[in-house]
């Protein structure tokens, strides 16, 4: 058999070269694809390289991509897109149990594993050494908090597991903590590293101490005001372990941590309110876009043309300006955000359609005068129907209202087709609709203008846009700092820095005399709309099964539209070609928003449960 | 069988093509192990999947001194739970708006819980243990906020019309409204339904405001059905809602067939 002496002959060879090599280690080579423990760990450069990646991973459902659809869960916006999935966010009964959740124990035994190892490193130098522990512990204390915010009281867990063998499972078991023992373990931990911190601001993305006092703030305000105002609801909502619910007694004490964190960051921080620009609509757009030199924002996650952009713009760009073949129009501010904008002469922002006794409407000349006056700031968060983005017009009519003289009645003309013209050679409908149900035009009559990009090509998919997502700006700091006084009985102080914001977005000084709770929070709606912030605020004033009670009666509940006409009347010169408009729930949303109370706190994930039995579910679920 | 094997080999080798001289023995290999395979199968698979398909039916319903309690359909008020296993998933009951449900379970025994907070009842969080054994029923007990007695509904002028009274449960809950609810379909509840929006001039005489209502007098709505709502659908169906001050669930009556 001569394959058989081919074998041979092979295995000889074989082993005499392996005899041969077997002394210089030939098989054991330094890999050249992985990096080693010591290696990583005992570099600061690559140390930080671990870290950019818990940076990165932080906030997987919220910002500019994962949160895209956020705003909608609340009264700010509704989805105008496409009418595939994202359009059941119009139709749903109710908010779903597992909406929210948020378990990160995969991104939180990185790291603890980050914090482990770089504890142990012993060549790196003592100060690059603590300022990425400090680091690593803020990353921590901030998971923890999208935790507690979503969950409740989740397990605390501050080191990693090994799996030695089936008995080893017990020992990995941990309850979960108290609501009240989380929020205790972010303000101590932010308290224990805020020193070893950077103290000064030479970066916008990693953290520095007034990026942590910002989140002592911001937690120590949710905790004090779950103890407040969770304890006046009809059934409080509470575990007997307190895994959810905090007592009443606490809110004093939480109030004051919040308090104190947000006046240091105010009166000894390096930044200033955003006003560049005379034009204070302008001004108050430019605060989320311009990136260079930007004194207001305190922590941001940032992105560049190079390779790490977002399709943010692409899917809210108004329909007539977008550069791609499909998409554009997603979200769509409602007629609520608009009107909850007040006007500048300290008058409320309901926008008048129709006369006094209703038996007419309101004739306006131009489609932007039934804005006039109002707060800059809506003007800088939403494109009203002939507001300027990227220096053109953005023309948004529904159709024409013709007056039949026979019936003495208006009749509604209106076109399947954009940009369409009526027989009187004007315009029928624009170029952006709204139309009752076709996809990507508005629905509502308005477009977000607040984190879309103007500058041209960021509306391409494969281009995208690089305005960055801002996580802290003193603007939302001075508002923390306004609700943690207030609770605190210290009227005058919560009324300084609420007219503080209002100078800033184009109120005269001291524009409010007095304040009460609900000034503060229809300040909080306005000046953070479409920041991810309004969810969690109705939260965590309960008050969000009361505005989204599923009732078509309740305002809150539906979004709703304001649709431009053009009239045509030419027997009435006063009237022809004026513009009236009509408010409306906006036809592709079909459903009252019903927050339930089990929606308070997300369910605890079904596999954690089987596999930890010391968990407990939260209420309702 | 070592000779058959080589030949199929060099079948494989030679694309295909029946190896020279071998051609006859080979065929008959061909089909020999397709159908070993279909043998193996029709002996094993009587064996495998011998798990029955679950065959008890349980049923039950939710009832207040043996009334039935009538909810909003597709509330998560029930659980069943069987101990003893690996995993604790619950097996989550759908209960319809009329407080029937049932489910189809394996026989043994189960904990039945009321889901806290999520029904229009007062809290009870004792379990209730139930043991299937072919076809079970168990009732329910809740108490619930507000129940109803003496419902009565008529039309009159194309004005719906409904007189019942109401009772509280228990002292401590405030009744916040009282109204009707109209809806479409069957299904009808606070949230699926086809009343007027705020814009659409509802009826006023629909709803009664908690501070307004004598518990101790017999309770009268009505509705005018030409609202613009409601012309357009063939049928129409409406129950009496009652919310209680604090809670967003609701308590309500059988539904009535308007047309």
């Amino acid at each position: 058999m001569s394959i058989f002496k081919k074998y041979t002959f092979l295995f000889v060879a074989a082993a005499a070269l392996a005899g041969l090599c077997g002394c210089k280690k030939f098989l054991q080579r330094e890999p050249t694809d992985i990096l080693l423990d010591e290696q990583v760990w005992n570099d600061p450069k690559l140390s930080l390289a671990v870290l950019a990646n818990l940076y990165n991973r932080l906030q997987p459902t919220g910002g500019l991509e994962g949160g895209l659809l956020s705003p909608t869960d609340t009264d700010e916006a509704m989805w105008s897109g496409g009418l595939g999935g994202n359009n059941n966010r119009n139709t749903r009964v109710n908010y779903p149990y597992s909406d929210k959740q948020f378990w990160p124990y995969d991104l939180m035994r990185d790291v603890d594993l980050f914090l482990e190892k770089l504890e142990q490193s012993e060549i790196m130098e003592t100060e690059d050494k603590n300022q990425l522990l400090a680091e690593g512990r803020f990353i921590r204390a901030y998971i923890y908090f999208l935790a507690v915010r979503s969950m409740g009281g989740v397990p605390l867990i501050l080191k990693t597991y090994q799996y030695t063998g089936p008995e080893s499972v017990t020992d990995m078991r941990a309850p979960r903590a108290t609501e009240a023992g989380i929020y205790d373990f972010i303000a101590s931990e932010i308290d224990a590293i805020k020193d070893q911190m950077p103290q000064t601001e030479n970066s916008k993305t990693r953290a520095n101490k007034w990026t942590a006092l910002a989140l002592k703030a911001q937690a120590m305000l949710y905790a004090g005001s779950i103890a407040k105002y969770n304890n006046l609801l009809t059934e409080p909502i509470t575990t007997p372990g307190g895994e959810v619910g905090i007592p009443a007694s606490r809110a004093t004490a939480y109030y004051e941590q919040s308090l104190a964190a947000a006046q240091d960051i105010i009166e000894n921080g390096p930044y200033s309110l955003y006003n560049a620009n005379a034009d204070k609509a302008q001004n108050f757009y430019d605060l989320f876009t311009k990136k260079s030199g930007n004194p207001e924002v305190i922590w941001a996650f940032d992105y560049t043309l190079d390779g790490k952009y977002h399709s943010f713009t692409v899917e809210n760009i108004p329909r007539s300006l977008r550069e791609n073949a499909t998409g554009s129009t997603g979200l769509v501010p409602t007629l609520n955000l608009v009107e909850s904008f007040d006007r500048l002469d300290g008058s409320p922002g309901a926008l008048q359609t129709q006369t006094a006794n209703g038996s007419d409407y309101i004739y306006y000349d131009q489609p932007e005068d039934i804005f006039a006056g109002k707060d800059p700031r809506m003007f800088g968060t939403v494109i009203t129907p002939n507001a300027t983005f990227r220096g053109e017009k953005i023309e948004i009519q529904a159709g024409v209202m013709e007056w039949n003289s026979s019936t003495n009645r208006y009749v509604e003309r209106t076109s399947a087709a954009l940009n369409s013209t009526f027989s009187d050679g004007g315009l029928l409908v624009a170029a952006n609709g709204p139309q009752p149900n076709a996809a990507n035009v508005t629905n509502t009559g308005f477009f977000l203008r607040k984190y879309v990009d103007s500058r041209v090509g960021s509306g391409q998919a494969g281009q995208g846009s690089d305005v960055w997502w801002i996580r802290y700006r003193l603007g939302g700091i001075l508002l923390m700092a306004a609700e943690a006084a207030f609770e605190l009985n210290q009227q005058g102080d919560a009324l300084g820095y609420i007219n503080r914001i209002r100078e800033r977005a184009g109120f005269g000084p001291n524009s409010l005399s007095s304040i009460d709770i609900n000034t503060i929070r229809h300040e909080f709606q306005v000046e953070l709309a479409f920041e991810e912030q309004r969810y969690w605020d109705l939260k965590r004033w309960r008050l969000s099964h009361v505005l989204f009670n599923g009732s078509r009666q309740t305002e809150s509940t539906l979004a709703y539209a304001l649709w431009p006409y053009r009239v045509v009347r030419p027997g009435d010169p006063s009237k022809h070609n004026k513009y009236v408009f009509v408010k409306k729930v906006a036809p592709r949303f079909t459903q009252p928003r019903n927050f339930r109370m089990g929606n308070y706190y997300s369910i605890v994930p079904q596999g954690a449960l089987n596999a930890n039995p010391l968990l407990t579910k939260n209420p309702f679920h | 069988m070592k000779r058959s094997r080589i030949y199929f080999l060099r079948t494989r080798l030679n694309n295909g093509q029946p190896a020279p001289g071998g051609a006859l023995k080979n065929k008959r290999m061909q089909w020999l192990l397709p159908l070993c395979a279909l043998l193996f199968m029709a002996l094993g698979g009587c064996e495998k999947d011998n798990y029955d398909a679950p065959s008890a039916p349980l049923t039950g319903r939710l009832t207040f001194n043996g009334e039935p309690v009538f909810i909003r359909q597709g509330i998560n008020v029930i659980q069943l739970y069987q101990p003893g296993y690996e995993l604790s998933n619950p097996i989550n009951v759908n209960v319809k708006q009329d407080g029937s449900f049932s489910s189809l379970l394996f026989d043994g025994d189960y904990q039945l819980i009321r889901v806290s907070g999520n029904g229009p009842w007062e809290n009870n969080t004792d379990t209730i243990p139930v043991k299937v054994n072919g076809a079970t029923t168990v009732d329910v007990p809740v108490v619930p906020y507000f129940s109803f007695s003496d419902v009565a509904f008529s039309i009159v002028n194309d004005s719906l019309k409904a007189s019942f009274r109401l009772h509280k449960q228990m002292d401590n809950r405030q009744l916040e409204r009282v109204f009707l609810v109209i809806g479409k379909t069957q299904l009808v509840d606070n949230l699926i339904n086809v009343n007027p929006s705020n814009q659409q001039n509802p009826d006023p005489n629909g709803s009664l405001p908690g501070a307004a209502v004598d518990l101790s007098q017999p309770l009268r709505l009505s509705y005018g059905l030409s609202a613009t709502t409601f012309t357009p659908h063939p049928h129409l169906f409406a129950r009496i809602a009652v919310k209680t001050l604090g809670f967003n669930e609701m308590n309500f009556s059988d539904v009535f067939v308007i047309r």
